[in-house]
């Protein structure tokens, strides 16, 4: 009993951390129609940062968020104003960033080497700090991520629904030629939105290499999770997001402990499925709409 | 004055206009009627700058449009109420007010701008929580153009305001545009609903597969035999 509590309030809080892996590359994709593997890198890459300025310079690894929020924000925006300017669709996204996380995959191994990689622990004391509820530990770096999914899941929710440019935002999504007409620069809020996702990648990095392991070829492992994520919330949607993630990481947990860990994805993937065929719009997604 | 001249324009190698040159004064209500696929609309999205032109020159009060980016010709004071409304579905009734009124140039006189617009059309206060797209047409073309009138616009375009509403409701709008031109703002009404648009307009030009055939003044129109057994029926 005590092991399945603690397996779902693990699973609750790794959830925060899929939702904030993914609602950048839900936004992406909902609002700009651009399905950006790079997002992948993204994550990867602010990880890989995080664990150098730790390990190397030192760094709390909090504090990385400083340099790496910046970096893949400007990233994003970098890469969609690429998108904008060779007007690229849908599907060729898809395949023009599946060679960019190949080729920014094969960097991580050149720097980083294929070897895994983890910041020292007393670099880190984050990594082994919990807090005991109690039977229940949960971990620092986890508990962090949740608690900063959420705030940014609500802000993002603010953000759009809210301001001038969340509004520029739901209009661009849904008919890019009418808001255009009204004064919204499609290529200026892209950007804008794109840069905002690229944050939301940096910091799910951030948490993610000061909770666990690093290699080149985990990003691979991040597919699964997180476009079972995107899907089962609705293309576009914050608090879809944020609840897919929080069931998608409760009931892989759940499995884990019940069937053993190499269920989990198969459980993921029936739940990605299940949605596509039941109910493609995703649990809060509206069509067309954010 | 809003002055075209020779507009060229099409989708991929089907050109929709030809030589089209049309002008509208300072204060005038100018109709373009014309059949199905006569060009019509493309004509509208090229003045609204929401499709480009091929060639030719649309000059707003010295402002050459065509060379303005296309979020940057509703600040020049062009505002459009596109065929079949095209509100914001998912969006408040208040954020599409929102977004007629986004362009920097008119923000800051937003809250000035919605009293006016919700003096005009009250329903879309009282409505203002609800989803643009679950109203009905009536009511979702008076949201087109108050949206439109958001932008503070000079010249006012209107792409078929009529389409599918009934007729009482027609009378409604047609009504409404009476009096926002009164206020100043030049409409310029592209209608199928011949005999309404020449009743409100002064002037009045034939569009015919992509080219003008026909400019006179509305009575004109309204009596010339061509026109009448055309879009008439008589
Ligand atoms: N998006 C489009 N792609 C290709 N052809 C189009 C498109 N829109 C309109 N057309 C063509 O352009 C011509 C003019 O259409 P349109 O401007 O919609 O006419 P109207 O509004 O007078 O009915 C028609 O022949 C139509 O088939
Ligand atoms: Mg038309």
């Amino acid at each position: 009993m005590s092991l399945l509590s603690q397996s779902i309030a693990s699973g609750i809080l790794i959830g925060g951390l899929y939702a904030l892996m993914s609602l950048g590359m839900s936004l992406n994709w909902g609002v700009l129609k651009i399905i950006n593997l790079a997002h992948f890198s993204f994550i990867l890459l602010s990880a890989y940062v995080t664990y150098e300025l730790a390990s190397v310079y030192g760094w709390d690894p909090f504090l990385a968020i400083l340099i790496t929020v910046p970096l893949f924000g400007l990233g994003g925006m970098a890469l969609q104003w690429a998108f904008e300017r060779f007007r690229i669709s849908e599907f060729e996204s898809l395949l023009l960033t599946f060679g960019l996380f190949i080729i920014f995959e094969s960097l991580a191994s050149t720097v980083w080497s294929a070897d895994f990689r983890r910041i020292d622990s007393a670099a880190n004391p984050y990594a082994s700090s919990s807090l005991k509820i109690g039977a229940i530990s949960l971990s620092i770096p986890t508990l962090s991520a949740f608690v900063l999914a959420v705030a940014i899941a609500f802000g993002t929710r603010y953000l759009l629904d809210q301001t001038h440019f969340g509004r520029a935002v739901r209009a661009l999504a849904h008919d890019r030629e009418i808001a255009g007409a009204f004064g919204v620069d499609h290529r200026k809020v892209s950007m804008q939105l794109a840069g905002l996702a690229g944050a939301y990648a940096a910091l799910a990095g951030v948490f993610i290499a000061m909770s666990s392991s690093l290699f080149p070829g985990i990003a691979v492992e991040w597919f699964g999770i997180v476009f079972s994520v995107v899907i089962l919330g609705g293309l576009g949607s914050t608090m879809g997001t944020l609840l897919a993630g929080i069931i998608i990481g409760t009931v892989g947990a759940v499995a884990t402990v019940t069937w053993g860990p190499s269920t989990a994805p198969l459980v993921v993937f029936l739940i990605l499925i299940a949605t596509l065929l039941f109910k493609p719009d995703g649990l809060l997604g509206a069509k067309g709409g954010v | 004055m809003l002055k075209v001249e020779s507009i060229a324009s099409g989708y991929g190698s089907a050109q929709a206009l030809w030589d089209v040159s049309l002008e509208v004064g300072e204060g005038e209500i100018v109709t373009i009627i014309g059949p199905n696929g006569a060009g019509k609309s493309t004509l509208v999205n090229v003045l609204a700058g929401i499709h480009p032109a091929w060639s030719g020159s649309v000059n707003l009060d010295g402002v050459e449009l065509t060379k303005l980016a296309s979020h940057e010709v509703c600040g020049a004071g062009i505002a459009v109420v596109p065929e079949g409304r095209q509100v914001f579905p998912d969006m408040t009734v208040a954020d599409n007010l929102e977004i007629g009124g986004y362009h920097p140039s008119v923000r800051q006189y937003r809250d000035e701008t919605y009293e006016r617009v919700i003096g005009i059309f009250p329903i879309l206060a009282d409505r203002g929580g609800q989803l643009a797209g679950s109203m009905s047409g009536g009511e979702q073309q008076m949201l087109a153009i108050g949206r439109a009138l958001m932008a503070r616009p000079r010249y006012l375009l209107l792409d078929e305001p009529s389409l599918g509403l009934a007729p009482v409701i027609v009378e409604n709008i047609f009504e409404v545009l009476r009096q926002i031109n009164d206020e100043g703002v030049s409409v310029v009404v592209v209608e199928q609903n011949v005999v309404e648009a020449l009743q409100l307009a002064s002037r009045g030009y034939v569009l015919e597969q992509g080219n003008i055939v026909k400019e006179a003044s509305a009575d004109q129109l309204l009596e010339d035999p061509a026109v009448r057994a055309a879009y008439l029926g008589v």
